[in-house]
């Protein structure tokens, strides 16, 4: 990870397609669908795209002319471009991606699995989806796989990146996109997908008004696009100075949100077609584990639809589990890559660095792996982790001059799209105003109204209490440790530690 | 179907695709061949 001089992507389409591979994954195929299903369809897809302008997409494109100035994983990026007062933000930001990373190792190993499951036939066997998740997530099965999946992510960075990462992309992004346009058609010829695709894109006013809609509309995509994680900072520290920024950025957040759109098209094509009234009422309350496992009873269940029989079963389910697993695995290695970037900044070598980060995740994941419960508490305090992640971005961008990036960094690449002051504006005053407004909006909602008993209570899967815990921890030890974080983080040593 | 959701769809998809397909014929019609030199 420190081979800077070499370690090169090496087209502007390999660049384009890895970036599409921190951004395709996960979020768009198995969480877009699950927290649409719970947050009313049509009332939350209309803030989605809102944020996919005004938060999404300039925090990408200022992660990557950031990643492009400093070539530091977060802390380091943060302290030279806003100073050295402000390393622990970065520290933060580098913790909410790796609290991520914890868990979503976890679904990592749901599609290594299912994947097995049906390459062996063994989904062809049974018609009862439901109850395979089910038996699944309530066994031992997930904490396995989730230690094949760090040890697969693990292997492939200590290979490098231009090597191993930016060759499966090109091969792995373009098969998943194939397999869910077929997949797209088939559901939307379902006879009854019509009620789905409605639920889909029907807004209603009063949902609306929920400050729970719009969190969630912003922390899902951020989750889509990887804005906010200081992925794509570290990815952009291995692209070429003439690549562009702009157009690789706004190409990334519109190709991953498209890919989110046909995925929810498919799945409540899938879920009002094949699934009785009572079950779409539980799916759309956010009930039960099936809502969490949307795609593995789902999907499932539309390739059954297929003509062919068992053959065809067997082969869209292989395919289609391998191209989720690697969509999903090629984002983890990136959370990988920050993690073990980060400590290796901070002064470990670069194979300890990568064993601590797997190490870590391993033991840290495991609950995700074990309990539901502690999966989605996970789940919603890093995933709203991402809110402030933003803010942090934009205060050093601020610190910087927003206007000195923007015409040092964002338009200094050839042939790229130039930004106006639009640009000031959206990082300057719209990044920040969103974040304060949406966690200050959820804070006093909860506090006041709608949890005003339990809202400290830290063991609750979603309180106040719980967030303000584990982040609390966090920023509390960063803001202590602050100059020693950023001392080791801009040494210079740390680029031949290897 | 209501109009709300018509106008949702086209608010939504017309964002979303419109965008990508306006980003990537830019990204196409750069000129090739200077990056990585």
């Amino acid at each position: 990870m420190t081979k800077r001089t070499n370690d090169y992507f090496t087209s502007r389409w390999g660049f384009v397609l890895s970036m599409m591979g921190v951004a395709v994954g996960a979020g768009n195929i198995w969480r877009f669908a699950h927290v649409v299903a719970k947050n009313g369809g049509g009332s939350f897809i209309i803030p989605w795209v809102i944020f996919l302008f005004l938060w999404s997409i300039p925090l990408i494109i200022s992660e990557i002319a950031l990643g492009k100035t400093t070539r530091r994983a977060p802390i380091g990026a943060l302290a030279e471009s806003g100073g050295k007062s402000i390393g622990w933000m970065g520290a933060f930001v580098a913790l909410v991606t790796t609290g991520i990373l914890f868990y979503y190792s976890v679904v990592v190993g749901w599609g290594i699995r299912y994947f097995c499951y049906s390459i062996t036939g063994g989904l062809t066997r049974t018609a009862d989806y439901q109850n395979v998740w089910l038996d699944f997530t309530h066994s031992l099965q997930p904490l396995f796989f989730h230690i094949i999946a760090l040890l697969v992510g693990c292997f492939v960075i200590h290979k490098g990146i231009a090597k191993g990462i930016e060759k499966s992309n090109k091969f792995l992004i373009p098969a998943l996109l194939l397999m869910i346009v077929i997949i797209s058609i088939r559901a939307v010829t379902l006879p009854g997908s019509w009620e789905g695709i409605q639920f889909l894109f029907t807004p209603h006013l009063k949902d609306l008004l929920n400050y729970r809609i719009w969190i969630e509309a912003l922390t899902q995509n951020a989750w889509d696009t990887g804005a906010g994680w200081g992925l794509l900072l570290v990815y952009a520290g291995y692209a070429h100075r003439k690549e562009s920024v702009t157009v690789n950025g706004a190409l990334a957040a519109f190709a991953n949100n498209a890919v989110s759109l046909l995925m929810g098209v498919t799945i409540f094509s899938a879920v009002f077609a094949l699934e009785s009234p009572q079950a779409i009422g539980q799916l759309i309350s956010g009930e039960g584990a099936s809502n969490t496992g949307l795609i593995f009873i789902y999907l499932l269940k539309l390739f059954n639809m297929l003509p062919g029989g068992d053959l065809t079963h067997t082969l869209f389910a292989s395919i289609f589990f391998l191209a989720f697993s690697f969509a999903a695995l090629s984002s983890m290695i990136s959370m990988l890559q920050l993690t073990s970037q980060t400590f290796n900044e901070l002064g470990l070598t670069r194979n300890l660095a990568i064993l601590c980060t797997g190490a870590l995740a391993l033991l840290l994941g495991a609950p995700s792996a074990l309990h539901m419960a502690f999966f989605d508490n996970q789940d919603w305090v890093w995933s709203l982790g991402l809110v402030v992640n933003g803010l942090f971005i934009s205060i050093a961008i601020i610190r910087y001059g927003t206007n000195r990036l923007r015409t040092k960094a964002v338009n200094s690449a050839p042939h790229d799209f130039k930004l106006g002051k639009i640009y000031n504006v959206l990082i300057g005053v719209a990044i920040p105003i969103q974040a304060i407004v949406l966690i200050g909006w959820y804070f006093t909602q909860s506090i006041t109204r709608l949890d005003r008993t339990q809202w400290w209570n830290p063991f609750r899967v979603y309180s106040v209490g719980t967030i303000l815990m584990q982040w609390g921890i966090g920023l509390i030890l960063f803001l202590i440790m602050n100059r020693w974080l950023v001392r080791k983080s801009l040494a210079p040593s740390r680029e031949i530690k290897k | 179907m209501s109009i709300y959701t018509l106008l949702t769809m086209v608010f939504v998809i017309g964002s979303v695709f419109g965008g990508l397909a306006l980003t990537l014929r830019y990204a196409l019609k750069r000129p090739q061949g200077e990056e990585n030199e």
